[in-house]
């Protein structure tokens, strides 16, 4: 056993800092430090900029005037906002329910034996993969009013189509619909793992006790899919509060207000109508939505998945 | 999983042996599916269809044959030389593949830290962490923009490949620190009574071992930085500059008309995603599956 | 020379969770020693800290005389066999067992490769070399593990519980291959188990640790034959011994045990126990095959009454009930442990008895058989401390283990 010193790689490293070297916490300091660094630069500053920036006037290329709650006050004064807050509401609401739906559905026509499982599964995977910007363009084609899949199928059955985009009524929904195709492989892949996750033998024993297949789903698998379930659909629910591209896109969130969603709106603030100080006002309203929301989030996901 | 439930074997109404309702259950299983398949693939199809040559859909189920003598690959031609696309493509590529390597690598250690290392404040850490995944994005795009602007990284693609590893950070750390926390110590800590610094160990035994979970990760990362929007559109100001996302939603406007242009360009963007889908499938249903169950 | 030293060890976590207290333990160069005790004693901690994984919180722990408190796991000249092996799943058994030479040395590939051989042929797994782990059974991932700790020939093995993922059959033939290798190499080993029976039939000596504290060291029949504490008394041997409550009643002529059981003693050790107690019930620890069964009343015999005779093989576990019995928890101090055996029914009283030799007619039955107790092997244990107080009065140890047989079996 050396007892002083060993040499690494060439440098005599002095025994006393191989102590150090061996302590956990240095380490793991040292391992985080790229990403601490990382997430000051790209999160921390940032946020804290963007609080201390709902409290000024920007002035451009002038000095920030200090204006108080004054941003606020704009903000919660602005019809449209309200308009806004509910669209983002019933967008993420109608989305998350639909895609877990949908989801599910798979899922379980998924989970069983057959030939050509796996390329079933690839299949369906498939919509997950296409970039945003990729089912905007492709969306916004078949919900075209001369050309598009949806009003060309109503032709067939001889209804009037509808400018799906360009009316109020419709335009929400429509993107939702595009988001719930682009994302509800992703439940369903969840859903589907989280069912390869059920131990075979408690169908088994329910089967053994007379329990028909509406039994075992309702008393077996739904039970067991419900803490993952309850996890996924959070964390989805923030994506999609957060999701910009297809709103974006496809409406810009028109005709008038009617598609408009915060991220979008908080974009047009800033970089359209130039109003910094209002958008990062609206910025924080939402990040306080989004903790509370986090919140619940992290207590759920405690209690059910005993996270630690 | 098919099951029998009575003894006399009856469908809808009529005797059948055994056999026959077996054949017809998986028939009437994969009829149903494959429909479904069919449905959600509809969008796909028809944007491969209007990429060749562009038509009305009720034109084409009428007279597919109209479709097909004008079937060309003129808007893949215009894309490529008449259009911004390949600069566009090549930028996406250069942010992607630069942001992936480099999120692997910071999150790889950050991982393990995390999930394997015991020390006082790793749970603060975490829980920050988590706490990041709820900034909304656009909150932090806008100062951003002005933070970018002062220290010169406004309008480069580096800048925005800082954003983009810093942005998939958090969820990646959680994602593969859940693979960490399942592998047993025991192992790194064979290798360094064999003789392995704690760097030796996890270069040597626990990234090795974990090289699936980190193929999920890059996955992830390589997904989020071919598909995001908004940073590209803020950051980036030069139209030679930007990614494909912002790029392509500029032809909206300028080529309202041409969807057979737009629907080529989609698809282009779409093709590198589709490459890594049939290549490793595996890593992302795994993945998708690990990050739900320990997310 | 590589005799190890513990010197004040403590370990405390967090706060104030004490896992080892003030250990003090010399090693010999070349022993086999073994750390026993159930879960949470500290027995792991200390292997732990020994290798380097753990830090020492206060003491000194020191290999060959050099302080490692301060050195990293690679520098302390170990290797180390886990519980579940921790064989690296992505390398081969052949680079399983290279790993630490490449590591830990600047040997050249081919000597490295020899040794490996060697190394392979002296466990039996030659033919294994080029598998990966995931392909081996249980036995043969364990005797890969041994093989990669013996071929680095480092100045100590650690065993921590190696033997407990292996079936009964298996485990019982890698303890007479671990001893044999041991022998032949004479590294000083240090082996964790939780089983006092693989402490007992493999160790140079026994260290017993109960919640962090060192119980008692020494030589398998020394702790068996002379535990020096109730806990000690009920840990090792299986079954573990009875305990029965008794008062000392030194108001006739001679003096006696009387409550439970009751027995005659020497004046002599009436003496010596009342100088060195003042309680007032004593716990009488007799081992299963120190009692006596009689289907007719003899001379100083109890009553009891038999539940269930469970045949072994050689002999016979016979279970049994006293008329009258005093709950051992009601008079045991509260810091006291008197260590439940792997069962947990130390309620039970048991004796060996040669097979067939009670008739089965007498399970459960009305119809008392009659105990007798060989009494110089009777410990006497004080229910506030659980000190043995017969120790020092017991005049010739070494004739009595002659009877530590029945203690593996």
């Amino acid at each position: 056993m050396s007892r002083s010193t060993s040499a690494t790689g060439g440098i005599t490293i002095p025994e006393e800092y191989q102590y150090w070297l061996s302590k956990e916490s240095l380490w793991g300091w040292l391992f985080l430090l790229p990403t601490l660094a990382a997430l000051a630069l790209i999160s921390v500053v940032p946020i804290l900029r963007g609080i201390a920036l709902s409290f000024y006037e920007y002035g451009g290329l002038e000095e920030d005037v200090f204006i108080g709650l004054e941003n606020y006050a704009r903000v919660f004064a602005l019809p449209d906002f309200w308009v806004v807050m509910k669209n983002t509401f019933v967008w993420s609401f109608t989305a998350v329910v639909l895609m877990a739906m949908v989801g599910l559905g798979f899922a379980i026509l998924l989970n069983r034996d057959f030939k050509g499982r796996s390329i079933a599964t690839t299949l369906l995977l498939l919509p997950w993969t296409i970039p945003f910007i990729a089912v905007a363009l492709n969306w916004t084609l078949l919900f075209n009013y001369e050309l598009g899949m949806f009003n060309g199928l109503l032709e067939v059955f001889g209804i009037q189509g509808v400018a799906w985009l360009g009316r109020s009524r419709y335009a929400l929904f429509s993107v939702t619909m595009a988001y719930v195709w682009r994302n509800f492989p992703f439940f369903m892949i969840t859903f589907l793992a989280a069912m390869k996750g059920i131990p075979q033998d408690l169908y088994e024993a329910a089967k053994v006790d007379g329990s028909t297949r509406l039994d075992l789903f309702r008393h077996i698998t739904l039970p067991f899919l419900q803490p993952i379930g309850i996890v996924t659909t959070l964390l989805m629910s923030l994506w999609t509060l957060n999701h910009f591209t297809l709103v974006f896109v496809m409406t810009s969130g028109g005709p008038g207000n009617s598609s408009m969603v915060l991220p979008v709106y908080i974009y047009r603030q800033a970089f359209i109508q130039n109003n910094f100080g209002v958008a990062a006002a609206i910025a924080v309203v939402m990040l306080v939505i989004m903790l509370g929301y986090g919140m619940v989030y992290l207590r759920l996901y405690e209690d059910e998945v005993g996270g630690k | 999983m098919a099951s029998k439930t009575r003894d006399t074997e009856e469908l809808f109404g009529f005797e059948m042996s055994p056999k026959v309702v077996t054949w017809a259950k998986a028939l009437g299983f994969h009829a149903v599916l494959w429909s479904l398949v069919f449905v959600v693939l509809m969008p796909v199809l028809w944007m491969i269809v209007v990429s060749l040559n562009q038509v009305a859909f009720d034109t084409f189920i009428e007279n597919p044959g109209v479709w097909l003598d004008g079937a060309s690959l003129d808007a893949y031609r215009r894309m490529l030389y008449e259009t911004n696309f390949i600069t566009w493509f090549g930028n996406s590529v250069i942010v992607t593949v630069s942001s992936t390597v480099l999120s692997i690598i910071v999150c790889t250690f950050g991982a393990y830290s995390i999930g394997r290392l015991r020390f006082k404040g790793r749970k603060a850490v975490a829980t920050f962490l988590l706490l990041t995944q709820m900034f909304p994005l656009i909150l932090v795009a806008v100062p951003l923009f002005l933070i970018f602007r002062d220290i010169g990284l406004f309008n480069s693609l580096i800048g925005l490949t800082i954003a983009y590893v810093a942005f998939v950070l958090p969820f990646s750390i959680w994602m593969l620190r859940g693979f960490y926390e399942n592998l047993p110590e025991a192992l790194e800590e064979a290798a360094m009574i064999d003789g392995s610094t704690r760097i030796g160990a996890v270069v040597r035994v626990i990234v090795p071992l974990s090289s699936p979970a980190i193929a999920t990760t890059a996955i992830f990362a390589w997904i989020f930085a071919w598909n995001e929007f908004v940073m590209a559109l803020i950051l980036i100001n030069d139209d030679a500059k930007t990614t494909l996302p912002p790029g392509l939603s500029s032809w909206i406007g300028q080529y309202s008309l041409q969807w057979d242009l737009l629907m080529a360009g989609a698809l282009g963007a779409t093709l590198p995603l589709f490459i890594i889908l049939f290549f490793l499938q595996k890593y992302i249903i795994n993945g998708l599956a690990e990050g739900a169950v320990k997310t | 020379m590589s005799r190890i030293q513990f010197d004040s060890v403590t370990k405390r976590y967090e706060a104030d969770i004490l896992a080892v207290d003030n250990f003090n333990l010399d090693i010999h160069d070349g022993e086999f020693l073994t750390l026993v005790g159930p879960s949470g004693s500290g027995k792991s901690t200390l292997l732990r800290m020994l290798a380097g994984l753990e830090e020492i919180t206060e003491g000194e722990i020191r290999i060959g005389d050099t302080p490692v408190n301060r050195l990293p796991p690679r520098k302390r000249d170990i290797a180390m066999v886990f519980q579940n092996y921790a064989l690296y799943p992505h390398l081969s058994v052949r680079d399983n067992m290279a790993f630490g030479l490449k590591r830990s040395t600047d040997l050249p590939a081919e000597e490295i490769n020899e040794r490996v051989r060697e190394a392979a042929e002296l466990m039996g797994i030659e033919e294994l070399l080029d598998q990966k782990p995931k392909h081996l059974s249980g036995g043969q991932r364990q005797r890969v593990a041994t093989g990669r700790a013996i071929v680095r020939d480092p100045a100590v093995f650690l065993f921590d519980e190696p033997l407990s993922n292996l079936d009964a059959k298996l485990r019982k033939h890698m303890r007479t291959e671990l001893q044999r290798l041991q022998q032949t190499f004479e590294t000083t080993t240090i082996y964790v188990t939780h089983d006092q029976e693989e402490a007992m039939t493999m160790s140079d000596r026994i260290a017993i640790l109960d919640t962090g504290t060192l119980q008692q060291v020494g030589s398998p029949r020394e702790v068996y034959n002379r535990p020096k504490n109730t806990f000690v008394a009920q840990f090792i041997g299986s079954p573990s011994m009875n305990m029965f409550v008794s008062k000392l009643d030194r108001s006739g002529d001679r003096p006696r045990f009387v409550g439970d059981i009751d027995l005659p003693i020497s004046e002599r050790q009436a003496e010596s126990i009342a100088a060195r107690s003042d309680a007032d019930q004593f716990l009488l620890g007799v081992r299963p095959e120190h009692i006596h069964v009689h289907e007719t009343s003899v001379e100083e015999s109890v009553r009891a009454f038999v539940d269930i005779i469970e045949p072994l093989g050689s002999n016979d576990l016979l279970y049994f009930e006293l008329e009258s019995n005093i709950d051992v928890t009601s008079v045991i101090g509260n810091s006291i442990d008197i260590g439940e055996d792997e069962q947990g029914d130390e309620e039970e009283y048991k004796v060996f008895i040669e097979p067939e030799s009670i008739p089965q007619r007498y399970e459960n039955s009305d119809d008392p058989v009659y105990l007798t107790f060989d009494t110089e092997y009777v410990h006497v244990f004080d229910p506030e401390t659980g000190e043995n107080l017969s120790l020092d009065q017991r005049s010739t140890p070494e004739a009595q283990t002659e009877s530590a047989t029945g203690a593996g079996d």
